[in-house]
């Protein structure tokens, strides 16, 4: 009669131990001003409603809530007494919480991806237990919300950030970066949709690969390319109605085409332009409004930069034509994420600068491309 | 023909630019190489990591939250 006496007495003893463990966390955590607790108090008990409409609305709210350590810290003792499908919903918040003030680099190593703050401080290597097979994680590109990182070994990966779990999104697709491109490697240069649910990538034509896995769309029957040279490098406009991509035209040259995703229509920009009459036309990067794209054009072993109104109505030149020779020739260009600055670089590391001017066309400022270490 | 990896990458908020400085040689990797990082305004150019690495990708700024 004892024993069954002293499992009881056991058991009370650990769930009073496990009362005060959760009572000592909370009052470890000091409470917020009494608004903030009562909107948090709100918030949280919207998280438990049965309305999935009424439950993302609190996420959007928590997330906008936190917006120090102090709430984070506070959330994440109160939400201890969930169930487990609503404490992940808050974990996954306040995840994004963390990553987005940490605001860090991301470079790819043989077989894992490194962060680093903008400092080079705080490294931390995240495994992505994929072998690179010698050639390296490549293009890495962040999704919109920071939580996610895409990146190319051949195939298609994306690995989460907090959760260190990486999903190879060619499995069981037809496109595949180790398939054959007139010899090499296929590029998929994967680019994220603004609502960071879809990747576009380049694999004998054009694809929208889902991030969950749910499927990939091909864009082919609405993108028309001649003599073999498949459509390249594609980019979602920052509204992500359109994708950019160079198209090859029946002028045997790569053309800037806008692809239209509602209307599945194909403009191509640059094929009659005669403010910038070159050959071919590539490296193009949308300005973060939308309205305009920058690109280098070449022809006659000239190289120059030209930037063009997004429904290819304006064209000018950037920058004065500049023999490709290597030293001087203007390539690379990318827009600043204020819309402000075009920032290019010269085509042979040692003889380039990086060049830094207003969207205008004003040269502000040159930097060597590299330091004095 | 065509378009190279981009080594560029800019901070969010556009102060900052970081690329990757890669020179391959037999003898080596160059001593130059590296992950540098450029204060735009500033002009000055700051080593972040040695040796070679992959193109760097500055973590955007999360703004969906709004």
């Amino acid at each position: 009669m004892r024993k069954p006496g002293r499992c009881i007495q056991a058991i009370l003893m650990g769930l009073i131990f496990l009362e005060v463990d959760a009572a000592a966390q909370e009052a470890s955590t000091p409470k917020l001003a009494d608004g903030d607790e009562r909107e948090l108090d709100s918030i949280l008990k919207r998280l438990k409603d049965q309305d999935i409409g009424v439950r993302e609305k609190a996420e959007e709210a928590l997330a906008a809530f936190i917006v120090n350590d102090a709430r984070a810290a506070r959330v994440d003792a109160l939400c201890r007494e969930f169930d487990l499908d609503c404490k992940e919903r808050v974990k996954r918040v306040t995840r994004g919480f963390r990553v987005k003030k940490q605001g860090r680099i991301a470079f790819g190593g043989p077989d894992k991806i490194t962060l680093i703050n903008a400092d080079g401080g705080d490294m931390k290597a995240i495994s992505t237990g994929i072998p690179d097979g010698g050639n390296g994680m490549s293009r890495l590109s962040w999704s919109p919300d920071a939580r996610k990182i895409a990146f190319q070994t051949g195939d298609l990966y994306v690995v989460d950030v907090a959760e260190e779990k990486t999903a190879n999104l060619t499995t069981g697709t037809k496109i595949s970066g180790k398939l054959s491109y007139y010899g090499f490697a296929e590029p998929l240069k994967p680019s994220w949709s603004p609502d960071g649910k879809k990747l576009l990538v380049e694999a004998d034509g054009l694809h929208v690969v889902d991030v969950e896995g749910r499927g990939v769309t091909r864009l082919e029957e609405s993108v028309t390319w001649h003599s073999g040279w498949g459509p390249r490098s594609p980019q979602w406009s920052p509204d992500g109605k359109r994708v950019l991509f160079m198209g090859y035209s029946r002028r045997n040259r790569y053309d800037l085409c806008v692809y239209e995703m509602e209307k599945g229509q194909t403009t191509n920009l640059t094929f009659d332009h005669a403010t910038i009459d070159d050959s071919h036309r590539y490296q193009a990067s949308w300005s973060p409004d939308g309205s305009e794209i920058v690109f280098v054009g070449r022809g006659d072993g000239h190289f120059g930069l030209c930037v063009i109104s997004a429904d290819g109505k304006k064209a000018r030149n950037l920058t004065e034509r500049t023999k490709g020779d290597g030293k001087g020739s203007e390539q690379q260009p990318m827009w600043s994420p204020d819309g402000r600055r075009i920032v290019f670089r010269g085509r042979r590391p040692e003889a380039s600068l990086l060049s830094f001017r207003h969207r205008s066309g004003r040269q502000e400022r040159e930097a060597p491309a590299r330091g004095n270490g | 023909m065509g378009d190279s990896e981009c080594p560029l990458s800019w901070s969010p908020d556009s102060t900052k630019l970081v690329y990757r400085f890669a020179i391959a040689k037999k003898a080596g990797d160059d001593p130059r190489n590296g992950m540098y990082c450029v204060d735009v305004d500033a002009g000055k150019i700051e080593r972040l990591t040695k040796g070679v690495g992959g193109m760097p990708a500055w973590q955007p700024k999360v703004n969906e939250f709004k």
